[in-house]
């Protein structure tokens, strides 16, 4: 750590000053009073004392969940911590939580700071936090204007960790086993458990290759994406045993065990998903590693808030609608909503595509290349009976579900979200899918209550 | 049987570059798909295939497929020489410069050598974005769009090289060069990622032209081509706008 100066202070009360100013404006105040900092101090983050304990949690998928757990856990057993909870998860954000949470002189009020960090920005963080625990969840392939591929993001993190964090890794992931390898102390975290029928495999998967000799890697479980059981077919090479395993799940008592040595520590399951089965055995897996005991893990998970969902339900008219919040251009994310779809075992399904950028619609012409790495083909299934696309790059999603397979009299393609409204088809189907980007959330939400509203209406029934 | 040889899809399978494979089954329907596993010989080293297709791949996996590959280098050269039709897109043609330096690691890996470039690599340099250009290394020159996405720069004598596409706007070989790619015989290497071939329809017809084998006209590849000729028609009108970023 640098020492504090001058300009540190200064950063330091000037960001206070905005907050207090931000809070009598009633806006949030969880960005600007640290890109206030780094302008005024740009080696903010390299001066300010840290927290005793700073944990760090970071990967594609799953970090607001999972730092949001954990924070509620931690406080739950009485803790006082510093958590970047409502703030961005960048260095801004980051040194607003942190001036936040420190006096006047700089010192932290909380003894623990668990911070989400983005893992494309962890250079800029941890390097100077020197986390004591560094929780990845995942390297899965995402927008990769931003961040390329999982190896170069495994690569960024492994080179932003120091020697000392423990590093607490997702073993069922080929991506993540590079990061703190032969340097740092390391734990590994593993579902252990049959399948769980989340995930219905597509035509297209991640095919990850050997470490050491290159083949492609076999999978005695693939769970999704590249996550799952796996090893090397030719060299033989698998990960080493899991550091905790979650042994049990048992979804009508709700419960789930992680087994770390002879500790077996058995939780309540406060959601179901394959995707937060993991977040909860990672989060058992730090808990148990700060040092909380069995009992207060246990209390954590039976007062935890229960995890807001990527998918809302409506019944309507005598009609089911689903909202599926899908992240575009990111390809796991897509494929996880496009898989839910598919295994939904229920007639006469409709989907409405509505995944394009909003940004980019406005300022640039959108990368198409993802759509070749999301599984469009799971939109060729019977049960299936209609796709909708919407929007500016309607024409080259429709060439994509023709790649796919898609007979083209089951698509309708629509060049602005707004026409899907006048879509008679749409009133026709029982089961309706709405999938929708993160930046298209408020068009999404609003097409959905007037679409509703026609329903109830009797419109074009 | 005309045979469609994807050159390890296991690794060159980055920034949507299943694409060209896709696209190509769907346009092909009857040619024989041919995927190679890294770690088994390739389809080529004892047969020949109508058209070879290699993509983006990560770094540590180009190291692996010029591994792999050295020892078939010279029967994949005489391949080439004979004029056997192969793309290889993204970085995947950076395998078959000299060498690439990896600046970060302050080591240079030994390339397959068919072409006098050479390939730096540096983590903290990444660019991507569009590219607009016209195709010059070809007997039809024809507009090409299509998005980049690397951490390298190519250079070299760019002279003694038959450039594949003269960037109008947009990044070409290295951030100096309008020159994306090279032609060399029936050898096509570009930058631009993979779903090159279904973004440009009209290449892609080019291309398989090249090949000498029959190509399947049905209704489905009629409609299939149709439909990607609008999608590109749609698309290059927009990254034709006044003040489009590249």
């Amino acid at each position: 750590m640098k020492k504090i100066n001058l300009r540190f202070f200064l950063a330091l009360w000037l960001g206070k000053l905005s907050i207090f100013a931000l809070r009598l404006l009633k806006k949030h105040a969880s960005h600007f009073p640290g890109e206030l900092a780094l302008k005024l101090c740009p080696d903010f983050l390299q001066r300010i004392p840290r927290p005793k304990t700073v944990v760090c949690v970071t990967g594609t998928n799953g970090k607001t969940t999972t730092s949001n757990l954990l924070g509620d856990i931690l406080r739950a057993n009485g803790h006082k911590i510093t958590h970047n909870a409502y703030g961005s998860n960048t260095p801004t954000g980051i040194s607003a939580v942190l001036l936040e949470n420190a006096d006047l002189l700089g010192r932290p009020r909380n003894e623990i700071a668990l911070l989400e960090t983005d893992e494309r920005a962890s250079i800029h963080v941890m390097p100077y936090l020197k986390p004591d625990i560094l929780l990845v969840n995942n390297m899965l392939r995402d927008t990769f204007k931003r961040n390329a591929h999982p190896g170069f993001i495994a690569w960024i993190v492994g080179k932003a960790t120091p020697p000392e964090t423990t590093v607490i890794y997702n073993g069922d992931d080929p991506e993540c086993r590079s990061i703190g390898e032969g340097t740092n102390h390391r734990l590994s975290f593993s579902l252990r458990i049959p399948d769980t029928g989340n995930y219905r495999p597509g035509t297209f998967e991640e095919r990850p290759t050997c470490p050491h000799c290159g083949h492609e890697l076999q999978y005695t479980l693939r769970r999704y994406s590249h996550i799952g059981l796996h090893h090397c077919p030719a060299c033989g090479w698998e990960p080493a045993a899991p550091d905790y395993a979650l042994t049990e799940l048992d979804r009508e008592a709700r419960t789930f065990t992680v087994t770390h040595g002879e500790k077996e520590i058995t939780c309540h399951l406060i959601n179901d998903s394959l995707a937060n089965i993991y977040n909860f055995t990672a989060a058992v897996a730090v808990l148990d590693a700060m040092g909380l005991s069995e009992a207060e893990i246990q209390k954590g998970f039976r007062e935890a808030r229960i995890v807001a969902s990527r998918v809302k339900e409506y019944d309507v008219a005598g009609r089911h609608i689903a909202m599926l919040l899908t992240k575009g251009q990111s390809p796991v994310a897509c494929n996880n909503m496009f898989s839910y779809v598919a295994k939904q075992e229920v007639p006469g399904k409709l989907v409405v595509l509505m995944l394009e950028d909003q940004h980019d619609v406005q300022n640039d012409v959108e990368n198409t290349c993802w759509f070749y790495d999301c599984d469009y083909e799971l939109f060729s299934d019977p049960s299936i009976e209609h796709l909708i696309i919407a929007g500016q790059r309607s024409q080259d999603q429709l060439l994509r579900l023709m790649i796919a397979g898609v007979p083209e009299e089951k698509i309708t393609v629509l060049d602005t979200i707004d026409a899907v409204f006048d879509a008679e088809v749409l009133y026709r189907a029982k089961n309706i899918y709405f999938l929708y980007d993160v930046f298209t959330d408020g068009v999404a939400e609003k097409l959905r209550r007037r679409v509703a509203e026609k329903m109830q209406e009797g419109g074009a029934n | 049987m005309a045979v469609l040889e994807l050159l390890y899809p296991a690794a060159g399978n980055l920034y949507g570059e299943m694409g060209n494979g896709m696209y190509l089954t769907a346009r092909l329907p009857g040619w024989e798909i041919k995927r190679d596993e890294m770690g088994e010989e390739p389809f080529f080293v004892q047969h020949d295939p109508s058209l070879i297709l290699l993509g983006s791949m990560t770094e540590n996996h180009q190291e692996q497929s010029i591994r792999l590959l050295l020892p078939y280098r010279d029967r994949l050269f005489a391949l080439i020489e004979a004029g056997t039709v192969v793309l290889a897109t993204g970085n995947a043609w950076e395998i078959f410069t000299q060498g690439i330096t990896f600046k970060n690691e302050g080591r240079r890996v030994e390339g397959l050598g068919l072409l006098p470039l050479e390939t730096e690599t540096d983590y903290f340099a990444r660019n991507h974005g569009k590219v607009l250009g016209t195709t010059v290394g070809g007997e039809q020159t024809m507009k090409v769009i299509g998005y980049h996405a690397r951490f390298s720069q190519v250079k070299g004598e760019e002279v003694q090289l038959t450039p594949w596409l003269l960037s109008e706007k947009g990044e070409g070989m290295n951030r100096e060069s309008k020159v994306d790619g090279v032609r060399y015989r029936n050898f096509f290497g570009t930058h631009l990622l993979g779903p090159l071939l279904p973004t440009n329809p009209d290449f892609a017809e080019f291309l398989l032209t090249l090949t000498g084998e029959a190509l399947p006209e049905t209704e489905e590849t009629a409609r299939l081509l149709a439909v990607a000729r609008e999608a590109h028609r749609r698309r290059l009108s927009e990254f034709e706008k006044p003040g489009m970023k590249y």
